[in-house]
């Protein structure tokens, strides 16, 4: 292997990308984007949830409880009453209101002597998630109402201590935003990487490396390094858009997740590198590899599922894709500061991975037409 | 006219003839639906916790015994705070309880006790579900303990449309919609590109063919093979194995679909006319559908966005799209409920797809 041809094939790709007039922005833009809408919107804090009332009772203690409702602006917006359970499902069938309180007649009456009493909650399952955690906050209204309504209850005997470790706040946008990085790195320089090499398949412009001295490894490693410096830039450009924008926490070693970042984006690289020597169009390259790469680094990577409440289909098949590793290292260096040494081993197996995929891509390719 | 149905007939011909689109099509309109919605659970399922049990008395085992699946996975007992420390840095577990010395003791002389619950706050969103579920597993058993058999209030949820909150419905048709829209941009988009990168929008431009008519053949025969798709994803998928009760009519469901339709190949033949290669196509319709899936509310409901996002979300047709297609499949709407969307809908819709098609024939 000669450098100097690496350096050659380096420049050529890194002039054709630069004289490209659409590619050279948009191949920074995208993971950007990408980064700022999960960093705000996979938004899985569920708020200002619109809802109404049916106030069937019309007594001091439904109204009080109402009012419970209404103080937490965060989560609920209030949109009005409504006179019958009928008029809530005509809302809901309309998109208008999230869900509807119903208080029974009696509701106060009851209550005050002792008996038992139930409100009613309808709710849109439409967005099961949202549903679900609205009428979470519903019961702790009802929780709370309960015990300040039992004067006897008031203290009670117990309490519950829960303490958040790595995101003392449980802030959701710091795990979601530092987390699409292993998300993003794995799935465009995968791409990238794959159109980069097909191109000159469909183009023909193969046969000029075809009859030319380069070797295979040099060919290899001069693509990727254009894909290693597209990225670099990403990588510094994403990570302060993390740290700054969403202010999530870094406590780990920067120059530790430096590395391990460039070695992770050569790894996804040859995913991309490895498919386009199966394809013979661009496209074809393309949709192989967003579906090789998106459904690991999404749901199998312990971004959005947790790996260890995975079942072991899943759980054996997050370990067979290198994202699960590289996301040990964003949420170690992120959210935790775990000690390098810790992490070393995670990044062992990420370059025992590039070097398979290296190996293999280079096997794959050959100088000459099949 | 003639011309017309031989282009059209040309486009269906050459996406059956190239096997591995087709076989990513079906893939994205069947296999990606299910696996999207089967896996893709915000809900929490079995999530792994420890327990740290200073006490070792029954009535500490039986609080941990309330613990149950589906919701929880009891993984084994720690000892101490560095086995607490190490398995969270591992991500072993979501969460690990733990019970204080003199747990049961305490309770019976009616002294305080606290229970600690220690959360694992790296997890998207079981870290807040856990919390929430253990506090009230906690309080609800010592309440029974005190005494209080029944809560004097009880809150009873309903859900509409989806009765059981499966999220695996939501989710399946929420993949879908993606789907469905990525393909009507790309699709279009790269038949188009195709055409530039080999020269043979060079042959239609000299033929006597009117060039706009050879890229609405094209959209056409995209949107129709996408149609198809959704039909086969909606029977197959997520009526057939998914089991989402579809209240509203295909047919309904459809139209709008084909009006949608027209909007979105609109886009893809504005990006068609920017683009001059697959990298570029590839990373225009990121960078424009990202955005427009997120803001019309496919992944996460839009009162829940920054104000900004929401007043964005008001300018997108997919908006009024995904409104639709949620009302008709889960609530049972029909075109009666729907019509002021349709109609918003087709206006944007005949616009883009008119607008698409004569910017791209003025650009090639």
């Amino acid at each position: 292997m000669r450098l100097y041809r690496v350096k050659a094939i380096y420049l050529k790709e890194l002039k054709e990308l630069l004289r490209d007039r659409v590619s050279r922005v948009v191949v920074f833009v995208v993971p950007f984007i990408i980064t700022l809408l999960f960093g705000y919107g996979m938004s899985l804090d569920v708020e200002n949830v619109p809802f109404t009332v049916c106030d069937e009772d019309r007594s001091a203690f439904s109204r009080d409880f109402i009012q419970k409702i209404r103080q937490n602006r965060e989560f609920f917006d209030f949109r009005g009453y409504t006179l019958s359970q009928r008029e809530i499902e005509r809302l809901l069938l309309e998109g208008k209101v999230k869900f509807g309180v119903v208080i029974p007649e009696g509701f106060g009456k009851r209550l005050k002597e002792g008996k038992r009493v139930y409100v009613q909650v309808l709710l849109d399952g439409t967005f099961p998630f949202q549903a679900e955690v609205a009428g979470t906050y519903v019961d702790a209204v009802a929780n709370s109402f309960l015990l300040e309504l039992l004067p006897h209850l008031k203290e009670l005997p117990f309490s519950v201590d829960t303490r958040y470790w790595f995101n003392e706040e449980l802030r959701q946008k710091y795990v979601t935003s530092s987390g699409i990085l292993a998300v993003v790195f794995t799935v465009s320089p995968a791409i990238f990487t794959a159109i980069i090499f097909s191109k000159e398949r469909e183009r023909g412009t193969i046969y000029n490396i075809y009859t030319s001295p380069v070797g295979r490894l040099e060919y290899l490693l001069g693509k990727q390094l254009l894909t290693l410096t597209v990225y670099t830039v990403n990588v510094l450009f994403l990570f302060g858009v993390v740290t700054l924008l969403f202010k999530v926490p870094f406590r780990g070693n920067f120059p530790f997740f430096f590395l391990s970042t460039e070695l992770f984006i050569l790894t996804s690289s040859s995913v991309g590198m490895l498919i386009s020597t199966f394809m013979r169009t661009q496209i074809g390259a393309i949709v192989v590899t967003l579906i090789i790469t998106i459904i690991p680094a999404f749901l199998y990577s312990g971004y959005l599922v947790p790996v260890s409440s995975m079942g072991k289909e899943a759980y054996v098949e997050a370990h067979l894709f290198p994202t699960l590793y590289y996301m040990n290292i964003v949420k170690g260096s992120f959210l935790k500061g775990v000690s390098p040494l810790l992490l070393l081993k995670d990044l062992t197996v990420i370059a025992v991975f590039y070097l398979v995929f290296l190996s293999l891509s280079y096997f794959r390719f050959r100088k000459r037409e099949r | 006219m003639r011309g017309f149905i031989f282009f059209f007939y040309k486009e269906l011909l050459q996406f059956l003839r190239n096997w591995g689109l087709l076989i990513f099509v079906t893939y994205a309109f069947t296999l990606d639906v299910y696996i999207a919605a089967v896996s893709m659970d915000l809900s929490l399922k079995n999530a792994s916790f420890y327990v740290q049990d200073l006490d070792h008395s029954p009535l500490s085992r039986e609080l941990v015994s309330k613990f149950q699946e589906p919701y929880f996975s009891f993984k084994g007992y720690v000892l101490d705070e560095s086995q607490i420390e190490d398995l969270l840095l591992r991500d072993r577990a979501i969460g690990v309880l733990r019970i204080p010395p003199h747990f049961e003791e305490r309770f019976k002389e009616g002294k305080r006790v606290r229970v600690g619950v220690v959360v694992n706050g790296s997890e998207a969103s079981a870290s807040n579900l856990f919390s929430g579920y253990s506090s009230r597993i906690i309080s609800d058993f010592l309440l029974e303990k005190l005494g209080y058999e029944e809560k004097p209030l009880e809150v009873r949820k309903r859900f509409f449309f989806n009765e059981n909150a499966e999220s695996s419905y939501f989710m399946g048709v929420s993949e879908l919609l993606t789907v469905l829209t990525l393909l009507l941009v790309i699709l279009p988009a790269s038949a188009v590109i195709r055409e530039k990168e080999m020269g043979n929008v060079e042959m239609v431009l000299i033929s006597p063919f009117p060039t706009q008519l050879f890229f609405v053949a094209k959209s056409l025969a995209m949107t129709l093979v996408v149609l198809l798709f959704t039909l086969l994803s909606l029977t197959l998928v997520i009526k057939g194995v998914l089991g989402v009760p579809f209240r509203g009519s295909y047919l309904t469901f459809l139209l709008i679909t084909t009006v949608y339709a027209f909007a979105t190949t609109g886009l893809g033949m504005f990006i068609a006319s920017f683009a001059r290669n697959m990298l570029q196509v590839i990373q225009l319709t990121m960078m424009t559908l990202m955005p427009m899936l997120y803001l019309s509310g496919t992944w996460s409901p839009i009162e829940s966005m920054p104000e900004f996002f929401q007043f964005l979300s008001l300018l997108m047709p997919l908006r009024f799209y995904i409104e639709s297609a949620f009302g008709v499949i889960f609530k049972g709407l029909g075109l009666g409920d729907l019509y002021p969307n349709l109609l918003a809908l087709s206006l944007i819709g005949i616009l883009t797809f008119l607008g698409g098609n004569f910017f791209l024939s003025r650009r090639v």
